[in-house]
């Protein structure tokens, strides 16, 4: 490894890699575009690491920085395969099981930033206020939409994911 | 099973809304399905850090975010630059002057005001309205109004006709005032190092609106599978119309619209409503910009003038501080690039020859100018050389100008070498026409 990179550096992207990746997959519900995402997010973060390492939490920021990459990447990148017979495209090595499908799935009907907030509410765990400040919305638009995102997703999966959606 | 919950008989959950409970489980659902992806390639934290390092050393240093503003639209042209109307004066309009650009901390300003809501609904009858007549519609599964949390209204569609069916998502959005419109990547050619297989053509339409026109692959980093074209209108009130079309998700089909349809998708006046009722983000402060920065147009206008006469240049592309082209000289097309950035930090580490296998020398001029000439392997494993020169004066002004034998550092070799002489490389870095 280049000795530019500095040791920090090298260990908060090899502490943080996985779980940046995991995160990325259900944003982009594609391993081929989380891998992207994850280097875009983390190679943004190299560029502004002696910045960050000084001012910022480098995890709460590279969260931040891996979900307003993916909003704006959206005209760059699609998020997902756009079949018009919604018949998805092989999306990365391994055989997808009824789980990832049925779920990310879900998650691909939502809008970008519905899914955003939910990702960052549901797994990420993010408070509401961190969530505003990563997607730029106020605290009130946060809690409605994540509310609203949540009905859509359940009722999305009503049919497919019967436990999640049961009344 | 991944179905199995083993928390529908628990008693916290009895007396929880349908909503709630929902909710409750959701972190764990989300977990199991991220867990089931199959783990990324290997090497994934350092194949990050070599697209940091080349973030770091293409685009502006130090400076997190993008702050090229308008102009650097109007300089970045994939492929072609057309003018329908008379002709902007690309750059000077909308683009500060160094001294302007910065530290410049614009005063937000408030955005029109937002006519009645629109609702999802309402989105989808209107993109239906600009589609051609003939086609038939299944409903979108994807599409908001301007609703209660006050997002950019969007639609999509499966648009179908007896020659096949693609799925059509429109969006419409507002300038975050006081924030770098490529921050938010918005509009804009993509550079060619990212995506070496798009086809991006930019129009200026008479009224100052900016069209591009891009036809894409759903993997852009292939030029195999799913077609994904699309069209994005930057209009001068901030206003942006994009819409997207893919082809059928097997086999190469062309989607349905052709990039003239697209465009006219986006410029129909039926949206009107639509974007009067597109709210206008809470603004964002800019970042500082490093002060001297040259901007985008006055980049690219100095860089193309110190290339080489008889070539030709493509896929120009720029920033404040950077510019790049694809140079052909009638033995292959090759990527040149150049930074100048106006206080380099850290220049001990950069001045080294310590790091390179192949070439490397470092001389100081009689200005007191020092200059490395390196020539390395890219940076990405293929088999496209490198040359670059990095040049600082004395004042701490930095100009790094780079090459390679391909059109991107991706991709493979198009020549032996590339198209410039190391001494051809230091004189652009060293002209006088950057300034300081």
């Amino acid at each position: 490894m280049s000795p530019e990179a500095p040791a920090d550096y090298l260990e908060f992207a090899a502490a943080r890699s996985g779980h940046l990746f995991r995160t990325a997959c259900l944003l982009t519900g594609d391993w081929h575009l989380a891998e992207d995402l994850v280097q875009e997010t983390l190679g943004k973060m190299y560029r502004s690491w002696r910045r960050l390492s000084r001012v910022d939490s480098p995890v709460a920021y590279a969260h931040t920085v891996m979900v307003r990459t993916y909003l704006s990447q959206r005209r760059r990148r699609s998020s997902t395969e756009r079949p018009s017979e919604r018949l998805p495209e092989q999306s990365g090595p391994g055989e997808d099981t009824a789980l990832r499908l049925t779920l990310i799935d879900g998650l691909a009907q939502l809008s970008t930033r519905d899914r955003a907030v939910l990702i960052l509410r549901y797994w990420e765990d993010r408070s509401v206020e961190e969530t505003a400040h990563a997607l730029r919305l106020s605290p009130g638009a946060v809690r409605s939409q994540s509310m609203r995102a949540l009905q859509r997703l359940r009722t999305l999966l009503g049919e497919g994911f019967p436990d999640l959606a049961a009344r | 099973m991944p179905f199995d919950d083993p928390a529908v008989g628990d008693t916290a959950a009895v007396d929880a809304t349908p909503d709630e409970l929902f909710a409750q489980r959701l972190p764990d659902r989300l977990g199991a399905a991220a867990e089931d992806f199959p783990p990324p390639g290997p090497h994934l934290d350092q194949r990050s850090l070599v697209r940091g390092k080349r973030m770091r050393r293409t685009r502006r240093l130090q400076i997190i975010g993008s702050t090229a503003a308008m102009a650097a639209v109007v300089a970045m042209v994939g492929g072609m630059l057309l003018h329908r109307g008379p002709s902007l004066p690309v750059g000077a309009a909308a683009t500060p002057s160094p001294s302007q650009s910065a530290h410049t901390v614009p005063v937000p300003v408030a955005g029109p005001t937002v006519g009645p809501p629109v609702s999802a609904a309402d989105m989808l009858a209107t993109l239906e309205r600009t589609l051609p007549p003939g086609g038939s519609y299944s409903k979108s599964f994807l599409g908001d109004g301007t609703g209660s949390a006050g997002g950019a209204p969007s639609a999509a569609i499966v648009y179908s006709t007896p020659h096949g069916s693609s799925e059509i998502d429109v969006t419409i959005s507002r300038d975050t005032p006081g924030f770098p419109v490529d921050s938010e990547d918005k509009g804009g050619c993509i550079g060619i190092e990212e995506r070496p297989y798009d086809v991006c053509t930019t129009t200026i339409e008479p009224d100052g609106s900016v069209l591009h026109s891009t036809t894409s692959f759903t993997h852009p980093d292939s030029d195999t599978g799913q077609k994904r074209w699309y069209a994005d209108l930057m209009r001068p009130d901030g206003v942006q119309l994009f819409v997207e079309e893919f082809g059928a998700s097997a086999g190469s089909a062309d989607p349905l619209l052709s990039l003239n349809q697209l465009a006219a998708v986006v410029q129909s006046p039926v949206w009107a409503k639509a974007v009067a009722a597109t709210p206008t983000p809470p603004a964002e402060a800019l970042l500082p910009v490093q002060p001297g920065t040259l901007p985008a147009s006055q980049m690219a206008h100095i860089f193309q003038s110190l290339l080489p006469a008889g070539g030709t240049v493509g896929n120009a592309n720029g920033q404040d501080g950077f510019a790049e082209v694809v140079f052909d000289d009638g033995h292959g097309k090759a990527m040149i690039q150049v930074n100048a950035q106006p206080k380099a930090v850290d220049t001990a580490a950069l001045f080294t020859c310590a790091q390179t296998t192949t070439y490397c020398r470092i001389s100081t001029l009689p200005d007191g100018t020092r200059v490395m000439a390196v020539q390395t392997p890219n940076e990405k494993g293929g088999r496209a050389s490198v040359w670059r020169v990095d040049t600082l004066r004395p004042d701490g002004y930095r100009v790094v100008a780079l090459e390679c034998n391909s059109y991107s550092e991706a991709t493979p070799p198009t020549r032996p070498q590339p198209p410039l002489t190391f001494a051809q490389l230091q004189a652009l870095a060293t002209s006088p026409l950057w300034g300081h």
